[in-house]
């Protein structure tokens, strides 16, 4: 008995940490097609009264699937508007790979956990075999900023309509303070 | 026309009058007699499901507007109702939704009311109903999470917040019609864990609340012109579409969409009614047909912004602005791209003669709202003109010295560089040549001034009378001072003024230590190089015609206003007075004629033009 136990608890602990989120160099790839696997997802964590929906980005190469992200959620934050919906944008590869290189160059960003009251949580997915990653930096209102901010800059050559609903995310979270 | 169908909820139909919950409680089924509730908590939140009775009720969309009410409480359980734009930037679009604490439950820029309308992605996904008339009848679904951090709780001195919310089912189809209500309430305190968890502490069925229906309609008002709905965010966005420039020297603009110019005087000058690719550039101050723009600022400083609905479809669309030609000798710099919407579009540096020193290529790039995205300064002193990219785009920039040393480099995000000109760029200025004369200083024959500043023991050089201060006052009201210079008034009335290069219209106003203040009777266009103005051949050059006839064909300022108020009155008289029975002698402004000393000879000249009532006329 005592030894289930013990196997127990260790199989637990191999599943937490499989679940914890990864440090930022862990997701960036050297092959740029990879990037067309990767989910991104932002949801606002600050107050609110009515729910407000998350934004999920997705590689042109795959099928958004939010519920990827749960095992990695952090406690004691709210993803209440995970729940709420997703407001789903396919993007390309390319642009994703934009986005994640402009992020390395903002080093507060990258690291891995981040605000203990963050009003954003900025989780990306790096699905490639053999082992799926994500990794996921808690904002505050100023790192929100830079974080949408540097989004706006990676989708700039994407349709408008991409950008238009990237900004009205922004607009409904932080971006109208 | 909104009616209202509180059809006397049966007692006898609700199974459930009032709930307690807890974060464990499983659905609570309310029936009334337009349809049945189910309440649900939901982790730290609620979903909330109307389904509709299709025999009462018959409606292809029905949805759930619900109402909030805030109410912080403090450690002694004294309780207040506040708006909620007053707790955090995040609700400020509520502000002005909100009647006596109450308002619709909404995001940013929705059009309508209802928690699961049609506004995308806003309202999604929850789910409107439907009920009889043949369609399905299908459930009104919302779910919401509120929450009030203990943060906002602190900063406002409070201990508890409790949120009241109202939730009414409406057919949102014309005859709009307000079914049964329900109430929730959501609670929490600072001794909770700051993550979200709250209480939901009860829920009843109620008919619609007077403060309900006053917080719809309020939202109806706000949210509709010329009936259709709107989105009242997006006009402030317009004001967000903006940014103020300095202008102290030539400024060239166009755009490829309406807009206007604000002057820090207030005045507005609007750009084309309808967007156009290809506006005339054409210089500030520059008379253009009627269907072109014009601005001719009034301030220092001018505020250049997007007119007209920024639709909600496309709020990226571009204000392409482009201003370019900063010209050595000035102050100026230039700063563009304040938003994503604004695009550098190029910026020319210049000499005076206008030949384009460097220039930096149109890109259209993005950066935060409200920050300045490429910059470019001139230093006149170091000859050196400074580029600063804080774009998240590469700007090419070239640069061609005198002897066509070419110089192209390419300046990524975040860098800076520096192009210098050492003694290449000659001095680029405005000058206003002026001709006037100060009535007391007058010779016998007219037509020039005594040496005044010799007479008054001042080192002064041959023809030179005194000094007078100039200033380019704005041509509107309220006439702000936008340049001024000290110059010296030679004896043959001349005097040359130089200014930072501008290319504007402006009142030319003359001070001088005892004449009275007088300005042109018309703005004056300036421009680079030499503008000339002659006060002294007609009274009428003069605002107001304010100057007297001092020999034939030559007019001259009043003399005698020694206290500057620009009156010359018996205000004046006990400082004249003064200096008379003190035997002053030397540099002061009682010396009315300018001989070098104050004595009974300064009299008549001032006795006569307090007589007369004079003083300085001035545009209103």
């Amino acid at each position: 008995m005592k030894k289930l136990i013990t196997m127990l608890m260790l199989f637990g602990c191999l599943t937490m940490s499989s679940f914890m989120t990864s440090p930022f160099a862990t997701i960036v790839s050297g092959v740029p097609l990879d990037y067309a696997s990767y989910q991104v997802k932002i949801t606002y964590t600050g107050e609110q009264l009515k729910a407000a929906p998350s934004l999920l980005l997705t590689g042109s190469g795959r099928v958004a699937n939010k519920d990827e992200f749960i095992p990695y959620r952090s406690a004691n934050v709210r993803y209440s508007n995970d729940d709420a919906g997703v407001f789903e944008i396919s993007l390309s590869g390319t642009t994703i790979k934009k986005f994640v290189d402009a992020l390395a160059l903002r080093p507060e960003l990258c690291t891995s956990g981040g605000r203990t009251q963050p009003v954003l949580s900025l989780m990306i997915e790096r699905n490639v075999a053999p082992a799926e990653i994500v990794f996921e930096h808690l904002a505050d209102m100023v790192e929100a900023h830079t974080i949408l901010n540097l989004l706006e800059g990676a989708i700039a050559t994407e349709p408008s309509i991409t950008k238009t609903n990237v900004r009205r995310f922004r607009n409904y979270t932080i971006g109208h303070h | 026309m909104k009616t209202k169908i509180f059809n006397q909820i049966s007692k006898a139909c609700i199974i459930l009058m009032l709930a307690v919950f807890s974060s464990s409680a499983f659905a609570t089924t309310i029936v009334s007699t337009n349809g049945t509730w189910t309440i649900t908590p939901d982790g730290r939140g609620i979903k909330i499901s109307f389904k509709a009775d299709s025999t009462h009720v018959t409606c292809a969309k029905i949805g759930l507007i619900q109402t909030v009410k805030i109410t912080l409480y403090d450690a002694a359980g004294n309780g207040t109702v506040v708006n909620p734009a007053d707790l955090s930037p995040h609700f400020a679009h509520l502000g002005d939704d909100t009647v006596g604490g109450t308002v619709v439950d909404h995001l940013w820029c929705e059009k309508d009311g209802e928690y699961n309308g049609d506004d995308n992605p806003q309202d999604k996904p929850n789910k409107q109903g439907s009920s009889g008339a043949g369609a399905a009848t299908t459930s009104s679904d919302m779910k919401d999470y509120p929450y009030i951090g203990n943060g906002i709780l602190r900063k406002a001195g409070k201990s508890r917040v409790v949120m009241e919310f109202e939730v009414c089912a409406v057919c949102m189809t014309p005859p709009v019609t307000t079914y049964d209500c329900i109430k929730w309430k959501y609670e929490r305190d600072t001794t909770a864990n700051d993550d979200g968890s709250s209480s939901l502490v009860s829920v009843a069925p109620a008919a619609e609340t007077p403060a309900h229906a006053a917080a719809v309609a309020k939202f109806s008002t706000n949210h509709t012109a010329a009936g259709v709905a709107i989105c009242p965010e997006e006009q402030a966005l317009i004001n967000s579409f903006s940014k103020l420039y300095d202008l102290l020297g030539p400024l060239w603009f166009k755009a490829n969409q309406p807009f206007e110019v604000i002057s820090a005087g207030g005045r507005v000058k609007k750009g084309p009614a309808a967007p156009t690719s290809s506006l005339p550039v054409a210089p500030i101050g520059t008379a253009v047909a009627p269907t072109d723009y014009v601005f001719v600022p009034s301030g220092d400083r001018i505020c250049l912004r997007r007119t007209g609905i920024i639709p909600s479809t496309d709020p990226q669309i571009p204000f392409v602005a482009s201003f370019s030609d900063l010209y050595f000798g000035s102050q100026e710099s230039v700063e563009t791209g304040v938003a994503s919407s604004f695009q550098h579009t190029g910026i020319r540096v210049k000499n005076c003669s206008g030949t384009t020193l460097c220039a930096a290529a149109p890109v259209s790039s993005t950066n935060t709202m409200g920050h300045v995205m490429f910059t470019a300064k001139i230093n006149n002193t170091t000859q050196q003109v400074t580029f600063k990219n804080n774009s998240l785009s590469t700007h090419a920039i070239t640069c061609k010295d005198v002897l066509h040393n070419l110089s192209v480099a390419t300046l990524n995000p975040g860098d800076s560089l520096v192009y210098s000109f050492p003694g290449q760029v000659p001095s680029c200025v405005s000058t206003l040549n002026l001709k006037l004369f100060i009535q007391g200083y007058m010779n016998g024959s007219g037509g020039s001034m005594g040496p005044v500043l010799y007479n008054q023991g001042q080192e002064a050089k041959v023809g030179e009378c005194d000094s007078i201060d100039v200033q380019l006052r704005a041509p509107y009201s309220p006439f702000q001072v936008m340049q001024s210079t000290r110059a010296v008034l030679r004896q043959d009335g001349t005097a040359s003024c130089t200014f930072s290069p501008t290319n504007q219209q402006y009142f030319i106003a003359v001070k001088h230590r005892n004449a009275v203040e007088t300005w042109s009777a018309n703005p004056i266009q300036l421009q680079l190089g030499t503008v000339l103005y002659d006060f002294s051949n007609a009274a009428s050059k003069a605002f107001g015609a304010n100057q007297i006839a001092v020999a034939p064909g030559v007019w001259a300022f009043y003399s005698g206003d020694i206290s500057q108020d620009q009156s010359i009155d018996l205000l004046d008289m006990p400082i004249y007075e003064a200096a008379v029975n003190s035997f002053t002698y030397g540099y002061s402004p009682s010396d009315l004629n300018g001989d070098g000393s104050v004595d009974l000879l300064d009299y008549p000249l001032l006795e006569a033009n307090i007589n007369n009532f004079i003083f300085s006329n001035q545009p209103n």
